[in-house]
């Protein structure tokens, strides 16, 4: 094995780690705590077989070089993981809004109840 | 909107009689020949009563006796009168709302009366001017009657909506800065001639003019305002000119300056965001809101001071009468030349944007005044926090099929709103923003 792959076992088993933390704290949901640390042992196994691996994806796409073929698939996860981002930002974004403009509507609508109270009862 | 009183117009207005006025004159004009005034004297007696006080004046004959003949055929012609439909439903309905009414008429007093004590009208005014209660050069067109009447109501112009049936009733409510509504639909009991005059909204009938009146009387107008102390006060005083406090809504969206007690100390509602959410977020919570309240015309209204009030009630003139759902103030159709150049593309880029995905150009779609129907409002979903609501306003809007209009409005570019709204990067945001909301 080459050093880089030492290196990258350490990250990934150290990310499987903090999955597991947050998952324990429960800062995430099952259905989080399985996509992240599935994705993270497709890397552990990409880490420690890089070029069977690289090899098997070119052999079944056809792509150029091994490695290259490796680096197109992981961009396109990337890809693929931005916009899972995005779209749980963009959820949270609006259940935000909906949350303040909840407050905002039920605040005056009870200020608007109190003065009305206290105007009565003067 | 605020209005405190009503001044109606009698002929025309709320009555009507068969025979026309053209009538009238002639029979006026041969009493006059058998008096033995000469023709050229009388010419077309356009309008009446003026060429009456030329006649005394030219023959010496007393304007009494001459007045009294002109009297005798008013309200002879009144016997055959009758109130067109939905008058009394209406002073019944305003008075319920309390608001006060009055009656400016160029027809006698002695006729007006008893036109309205025929009908069953009296009762409703408390002010009933008639010719004789004013000088000849104060009668309307002139402004002089009505501005006895606002006197003795004591209220500011722009508390009142005068309603006529003629360009005569509206000349003075223009010159003073009332509101008025033109009735286009009655033909009867209307003056023989035409003058130019631009009313604030036109109707065409009584039961067209009360819709109007009960959807300007629920009229909300939402006031989206993010740090806005410099401009805000003076922006609530001016909508205050013609709008209750009630009915004026300050979203302030998680300002850190003194924009929420400013409003706050002005007695309006206002709704405040914990945290700011932008443009979008302050003005989808300050549209809720109205709706929840019952509004039947809901206007934007941007806080930093470059909209005129007069330009909100032009634009919320075609949607008050029943004529569109969604109007739109552009400042391009309007007076351009303070617009900067690279304000006028950048509109014409997202113009296009918008119309892309909207199906319709909109020649300013980035214009904060509005004014949306009730019922159209409630039926866009507004999903954009930031600066590209208003393309998804006019998105929205067309995919609900409300009628969208454009009215021309004129922009005041100070420097405070230049620094304030858009810029070139907001606008490339927009774009993207519109880009992904779409992909989404």
């Amino acid at each position: 094995m080459y050093a880089v792959q030492y290196i990258a076992i350490v990250i990934v088993l150290a990310l499987m780690l903090y999955v597991l933390g947050k998952y324990g704290k429960k800062e995430f949901e099952w259905g989080d705590f399985l996509f992240w640390e599935a994705l993270l042992v497709v890397m552990l196994l990409i880490a420690m077989f890089p070029v069977e691996i690289a090899m098997a994806i070119k052999q079944l796409l056809g792509l150029g070089r091994g490695l290259d073929a490796l680096f197109v698939v992981g961009i396109g996860l990337s890809y693929l993981l931005i916009l899972k981002v995005y779209v749980a930002v963009d959820r949270t974004e609006r259940e935000i809004t909906e949350l303040t403009r909840k407050i905002a509507i039920e605040l005056e609508e009870i200020n608007r109840r109190l003065e009305e109270i206290e105007k009565r009862s003067k | 909107m605020d209005i405190k009183a009503v001044v109606f117009d009698l002929d025309g207005t709320l009555i009507g009689a068969p025979k026309p006025f053209a009538q009238l004159k002639e029979e006026l004009a041969s009493m006059l020949r058998g008096r033995g005034i000469p023709e050229e004297l009388i010419g077309d007696l356009t309008p009446m009563y003026e060429s009456l006080l030329r006649i005394s004046e030219g023959t010496g004959i007393p304007f009494e006796e001459l007045h009294a003949l002109q009297v005798a055929l008013e309200v002879a012609r009144i016997e055959e009168s009758h109130p067109f439909e939905g008058a009394k439903e209406l002073l019944g309905f305003l008075r319920g709302r309390g608001i006060r009414l009055a009656l400016m008429t160029r027809s006698s007093r002695e006729a007006a009366l008893k036109a309205l004590k025929t009908h069953g009208l009296l009762e409703y005014f408390e002010v009933v001017s008639a010719r004789e209660d004013v000088p000849p050069e104060e009668l309307k067109p002139n402004p002089g009657q009505l501005r006895r009447i606002l006197d003795s109501l004591n209220l500011e112009p722009s508390k009142v909506l005068v309603v006529g049936d003629h360009g005569y009733d509206i000349l003075p409510a223009m010159e003073l800065g009332t509101l008025s509504v033109l009735i286009t639909g009655h033909s009867e009991g209307r003056m023989t001639f035409d003058v130019p005059a631009e009313p604030t909204f036109r109707v065409e009938n009584l039961p067209a003019l009360r819709e109007l009146l009960e959807r300007v009387l629920s009229t909300y107008v939402v006031v989206p305002a993010y740090n806005e102390e410099r401009t805000l006060g003076d922006v609530i005083d001016d909508l205050t000119r013609y709008f209750r406090r009630d009915e004026i809504v300050v979203v302030n969206d998680g300002s850190r300056d003194r924009t929420e007690e400013i409003a706050r100390s002005k007695g309006v509602h206002v709704l405040t965001h914990l945290v700011n959410r932008g443009l979008g977020g302050a003005l989808g919570t300050g549209i809720a809101y109205a709706i929840r309240r019952g509004a039947r015309l809901i206007i934007t209204f941007d806080a930093d001071g470059q909209h005129l009030v007069e330009d909100a009630i032009r634009v919320m003139a075609p949607v008050a009468e029943g004529k569109a759902d969604f109007a739109i103030g552009s400042r391009l159709k309007g007076d351009t030349t303070q617009m900067p150049f690279l304000k006028k593309f950048g509109n014409f880029v997202l113009d296009s944007i918008t119309a892309l995905f909207a199906g319709k150009y909109v020649s300013d779609s980035q214009s904060g005044l509005r004014c949306f129907s009730g019922e159209c409002a409630s039926k866009i979903r507004i999903t954009c926090d930031r600066y590209a609501v208003s393309s998804e306003f006019i998105i929205e809007a067309s995919k609900a099929g409300c009628k969208i209009v454009e009215v021309p409005i004129k922009a005041v570019y100070t420097e405070y709103s230049m620094k304030k709204g858009t810029n070139v990067l907001e606008g490339v945001k927009i774009a993207v923003n519109l880009l992904f909301d779409k992909l989404r």
